[in-house]
């Protein structure tokens, strides 16, 4: 998982985070400057390609202006992933009508997708058959996951569940974990490293652990038992300046539980190293008002324990010396 | 053009990705070949269904470009719903076992690998490479001047005295979190540092209190060790 961030970092040049979400905010500032002033300058120079730009940046189509004014300087656009998490199917991904992916397996994540803001649809097809569809809105600078996935409820069909990608910064050496329960199972928790990390997520429920990088053993138990466990324990290793995102997929009856990891990379914040050295206190009137109050029990303590250690330590240092 | 390259680049970049999640030997999954083949059984009650190693998903290059909104007349998608409960914080204030409170500011390391905590020792540092307060794992850790030439004895000087079972409170805004005092101990300051669990980035969630303590020597104007106060975090 390591390695795999900086990939990642390089496929999705536009993924900005909070960066992207400042660029959105300060969009109906800059809309006016583009139609004016600033477009006005390279209009008489450069000519017809970037007349039509200006125009369509001041023209009825935001959203279609939105992107094609964003390609070169950062769009505020929204990137989506479509996540299959129906076991056993094999599907066409098709996003606004248009096939996006074929063929894609159980575990797949399809994306990104650089989406204009504003309303969209996703679909999951076999053949001609529809195996999930849901509308869903794409808010500017936005990372969202789609998940399509199944329920408890064995007679429900498939459906898409939305998460929200929280981008932002994370404290150095760290990953921003989420677990998202999207399987065929009860209420559980999530069990990592033989604590409860997570209790009582249902289907279509996530929560978020900001963790140290790392391996951790993960399991999913039914809530509020000590087992059996519906999944693992497995190992999940996290990398440092990541959004790591685990859901949860399949049915056990079905021996179809699995995970779907999905790892994206997050800017670090600020965060010192380890000091060395802690100095806190060049007075001494803390050390002149114990004194007058007498030494506590615990300094008493503390010092007739190191002066036996001193004793031992000498006498073990005597006996070797006599023994050569 | 540009864009072209890019996404040549991306599509090189993914190829990548999904043969480093290929090479993976105890890789389980969907992936063609894989699809039919049994999944290791779970031998034992207590033990689920699944890969025993979670590797990266195999992740699909998108084929389209970017899309415009279109509406679609489809119902909205279900919305997943957060259950992460209380929000972790960094401490603006705490309350120490004898109901006495302190602000906390953010403290950095500084290039000679000392804390830089406030100089007025009635305020507290927050070490900015430690946990938060809520945060799972590591530590969280408060150091505080115990006195100083210019202000006097400061507000952490009643760690000298602390017991365990004393109650420190962490606050910031209506976010409280309280702790139950573990340990009180002093270290060297030389081997501070060595003392693994102080600044643990793993491990259990504990709070760290830091301050000065031990002989002062008048002519440096310097305590020989430090006062390291462990609490554990109540639920």
């Amino acid at each position: 998982m390591e390695q795999q961030a900086p990939q990642v970092r390089d496929r999705r040049p536009t993924h900005g985070g909070r960066a992207a979400a400042a660029h959105a905010r300060s969009r109906p500032q800059r809309r006016p400057r583009r139609s004016g002033s600033r477009w006005s300058a390279p209009l008489a120079g450069v000519g017809l390609p970037v007349a039509v730009a200006a125009l369509v940046a001041g023209g009825p189509l935001p959203a279609q202006a939105a992107v094609a004014a964003g390609a070169g300087a950062g769009a505020p656009s929204a990137q989506v992933y479509v996540l299959q998490g129906v076991a056993g199917e094999v599907v066409q991904v098709t996003v606004d009508g248009r096939t996006v992916a074929s063929a894609v397996r159980s575990r797949t994540v399809v994306g990104p997708l650089t989406v204009a803001p504003g309303r969209h649809s996703v679909q999951l097809r076999r053949g001609t058959d529809v195996v999930a569809q849901a509308g869903f809105d794409a808010a500017a600078g936005a990372s969202l996951d789609l998940v399509a996935h199944r329920f408890p409820d064995a007679a429900r069909a498939a459906a898409f569940t939305s998460f929200t990608n929280d981008v932002s910064a994370v404290a150095p050496g760290r990953t921003r974990l989420r677990v998202v329960h999207t399987a065929v199972v009860p209420p559980a928790d999530i069990v990592v490293n033989g604590t409860v990390l997570m209790s009582n997520l249902a289907n279509g429920e996530s929560a978020t652990r900001v963790v140290p990088d790392g391996a951790y053993q993960v399991s999913i138990v039914p809530t509020a038992s000590t087992g059996p466990a519906v999944f693992g324990p497995t190992t999940l290793r996290v990398g440092a300046g990541t959004l790591t995102n685990v859901f949860a997929i399949g049915d056990p009856a079905a021996g179809t539980m699995d995970a779907i990891v999905q790892a994206l990379p997050v800017r670090t914040g600020n965060g010192s190293g380890a000091p060395s050295r802690v100095e806190t206190g060049d007075g001494g009137q803390a050390a002149a008002l114990l004194a007058r109050t007498g030494p506590d029990p615990a300094m008493v303590a503390g010092l007739v324990g190191a002066v036996g250690c001193v004793l031992v330590l000498l006498a073990t240092a005597a006996r070797r010396r006599g023994v050569r | 053009m540009a864009a072209a390259a890019a996404t040549g680049a991306t599509t090189a970049a993914l190829a990548v990705v999904v043969l480093l999640a290929g090479c993976r030997s105890d890789a389980v999954g969907d992936r063609p070949g894989a699809a039919t083949a049994p999944r290791a059984a779970a031998s034992t009650a207590a033990v689920g269904a699944g890969p025993s190693e979670l590797v990266p998903a195999p992740v699909r290059p998108a084929t389209a470009p970017s899309l415009v909104a279109v509406p679609s007349g489809l119902p909205q998608v279900a919305v997943g719903r957060d259950r992460s409960g209380a929000a972790p914080f960094v401490p603006l204030e705490v309350v120490l076992p004898s109901g006495r409170s302190a602000p906390v500011l953010a403290a950095d390391t500084g290039a000679d690998g000392t804390l830089a905590v406030p100089p007025d020792p009635a305020q507290v540092g927050w070490w900015t490479g430690g946990a938060r307060a809520g945060d799972p794992y590591g530590s969280l850790v408060l150091a505080g001047h115990v006195d100083s030439r210019r202000y006097g004895v400061g507000v952490l000087a009643e760690l000298a005295s602390a017991r365990p079972g004393g109650l420190v409170r962490l606050a910031a805004g209506s976010a409280v979190r309280s702790y139950r005092i573990t340990s009180v101990r002093r270290v060297p300051k030389a081997s501070l540092a060595a003392d693994g669990d102080i600044f643990a980035r793993r491990g259990p969630a504990r709070l760290v209190l830091l301050t000065c303590g031990g002989a002062f020597d008048a002519r440096t104007h310097s305590y020989a060790d430090n006062v390291v106060v462990l609490a554990s975090p109540l639920p």
